[in-house]
């Protein structure tokens, strides 16, 4: 079994349409399956409540204590309050990064308040992980939501060399073409969660971007985590790399210990005869 | 390659349902035919699939005649590198009124198509539409026919699943699949549950979780067709799709086969 940490995972419940199989219990078994060992994760009530962090306060007491969960509170920084409670949230429960969802809380990554932000995070050690969208806005019908653009987002990494960012939920174009576009950054990480191509796609996102700055991501439970893991398990790629991508560039990301290559060289279990951990 | 893991995949859906799988939605673009005529033949022998549908677009929203009789002369040279694996798709455009008919028997005769791909150029319940599906009816040739609903705004042309809806209530004889569960899978399915002569396809969409099991409840297995949209999109994306849906191995053995051999036989 492949040692994999997925870095975009959400629990709760998604307002826009029924989601089967979506709960914590969900989300272990079909890690267990994948052998992803740790989800950075947050809650969907951190992202449509007005004060984003009493909905990230709750979330945390919820997961204390689950050592898979690594939570990434969603914070809103331009809404009043929002860094003294998040530094408050800090003391209580310790974190190791924070995500933006800039377009659904309607501010710019160019806010002010984004590099207030950054100035505490930075120094903290936190990873600032910044969601270009979550679905695909053609299909987001309920509440439209555009993704973040281009130029704010290369801006704001360009603004700030010394804080690690991942950025998640780019197209594979989007991936290839912002890579260029910040120059190549070292202190940038891309997660693959929005690709579905094309054809051997993880092959060609290698040829434009390096390993060492791809992470894994699946957006369970809004995608299926095996239509993006198993590009990767399958990739006739060094599995050195495979690690690098799966694991290890998270690992060190999140603070945690490298793996061996040769873990992640066996395939996948066979879904074949698995029951489904719960009908719709 | 990592190609012996890759069977693998493929082996445990065969050795489940006991055929080999169908792809029922691919293509090959005008300006990169060549390789994505590559891509696809590694894509039937990597995943060891029953067969593949394909058809070629090209021309962008409005392609001319000759745009279009290139194209489907394209898709039969590949047709003939593989021909038990590779089933044609003849692409039209509807607005070349009789001209597209025309197209439509010459597929069908000397290319030997048993499928029409039709995409942007119009709306599927326009009247142009309907010569080619009157004509389709005849000649028990089933039809691809593209749909993707969007919240961001469509192309000119480009058809809703109402739009498809339409059409197959006017013609209840003809067999329609409607191509990427209209793009928003929900809409689409609704939009088509009361229409027993479309099928839909998951192609092209990003790996939603519940597509299928939405699509189950609402359709049916035996309307839902498995297919890609490569070289475009990934077929392992796709497939996945599937199997993450708790089916029992006749829906996977309709899903991943019969549906879209049926299709095929219904000319033979």
């Amino acid at each position: 079994m492949p040692e994999v940490i997925d870095v975009a995972v959400f629990l709760g419940r998604w307002p826009f349409r029924n989601i089967p199989r979506s709960s914590r219990d969900d989300l272990h078994h079909v890690a267990d399956r994948c052998g992803i060992r740790r989800v950075v994760v947050s809650d969907f009530d951190n992202l449509f409540w007005e004060n984003a962090t009493d909905a990230a306060r709750q979330f945390a007491d919820t997961v204390a204590g689950d050592d898979r969960l690594v939570h990434f509170p969603i914070v809103n920084p331009p809404f009043p309050g929002a860094l003294d409670d998040l530094r408050r949230l800090h003391d209580e429960r310790p974190f190791c990064g924070v995500r933006l969802l800039c377009n659904y809380h309607g501010y710019s990554p160019d806010h002010p308040m984004v590099d207030r932000l950054i100035e505490w995070t930075r120094p903290e050690g936190l990873v600032v992980q910044v969601f270009r969208r979550i679905v695909d806005e053609r299909l987001h019908w309920m509440l439209r939501v555009p993704p973040v653009p281009d130029d704010p987002l290369v801006n704001l990494v360009t603004r700030h060399p010394d804080q690690r960012f991942i950025l998640s939920a780019l197209w594979f174009g989007e991936i290839t073409r912002l890579f260029d576009a910040m120059g190549r950054p070292g202190h940038v990480w891309f997660d693959v969660s929005r690709c579905r191509g094309p054809e051997e796609w993880p092959v060609k996102l290698l040829d434009t971007v390096p390993a060492d700055r791809i992470v894994f991501g699946s957006l369970w439970p809004l995608q299926v985590i095996r239509s993006t893991l198993e590009e990767w398990i399958h990739a006739p790629i060094d599995p050195s790399v495979r690690a690098t991508v799966l694991h290890d560039n998270a690992a060190r990301l999140l603070g945690l210990p490298a793996i061996l290559p040769s873990s992640v060289t066996e395939p996948l279990a066979m879904w074949a005869g698995e029951e489904p951990v719960s009908g719709e | 390659m990592n190609v012996s893991a890759e069977t693998e995949v493929a082996a445990a859906v065969r050795s489940e349902v006991g055929v080999q799988i169908v792809d029922f939605h691919t293509h090959i673009w005008g300006d990169r035919s060549d390789r994505d005529a590559d891509t696809l033949m590694r894509m039937i022998d990597r995943y060891d699939l029953a067969w593949i549908g394909v058809s070629a677009l090209v021309g962008g929203q409005q392609p001319t005649s000759r745009d279009v009789r290139s194209a489907n002369d394209t898709v039969a040279a590949f047709v003939r590198r593989a021909p038990k694996r590779i089933e044609g798709f003849g692409y039209l455009n509807p607005r070349h009124g009789p001209a597209a008919v025309d197209e439509l028997k010459r597929c069908v005769e000397r290319h030997g198509f048993g499928f029409v791909k039709l995409w942007v150029s119009a709306h599927a319940d326009e009247p142009c539409v309907f010569p080619i599906i009157e004509r389709c009816i005849d000649l028990e040739v089933a039809v691809l026919q593209h749909a993707f609903c969007k919240a961001t705004g469509l192309l000119e042309h480009e058809s809703t699943p109402q739009h498809v809806a339409n059409l197959a209530r006017r013609y209840p004889e003809a067999r329609i699949v409607m191509a990427h569960m209209g793009a928003d899978f929900t809409f689409g399915c609704n939009a088509i549950r009361d229409c027993p002569n479309v099928r839909t396809d998951m192609s092209g969409t990003y790996c939603e979780t519940g597509m299928i099991d939405y699509a189950l409840r609402v359709l049916g297995a035996e309307r839902i067709v498995f297919g890609t949209d490569a070289p475009g999109a990934s077929f392992l994306n796709n497939l996945h799709k599937v199997l993450d849906a708790p089916l029992t191995t006749e829906q996977k053995r309709l899903i991943f086969h019969d549906n879209a051999e049926g299709l095929k036989r219904c000319r033979r």
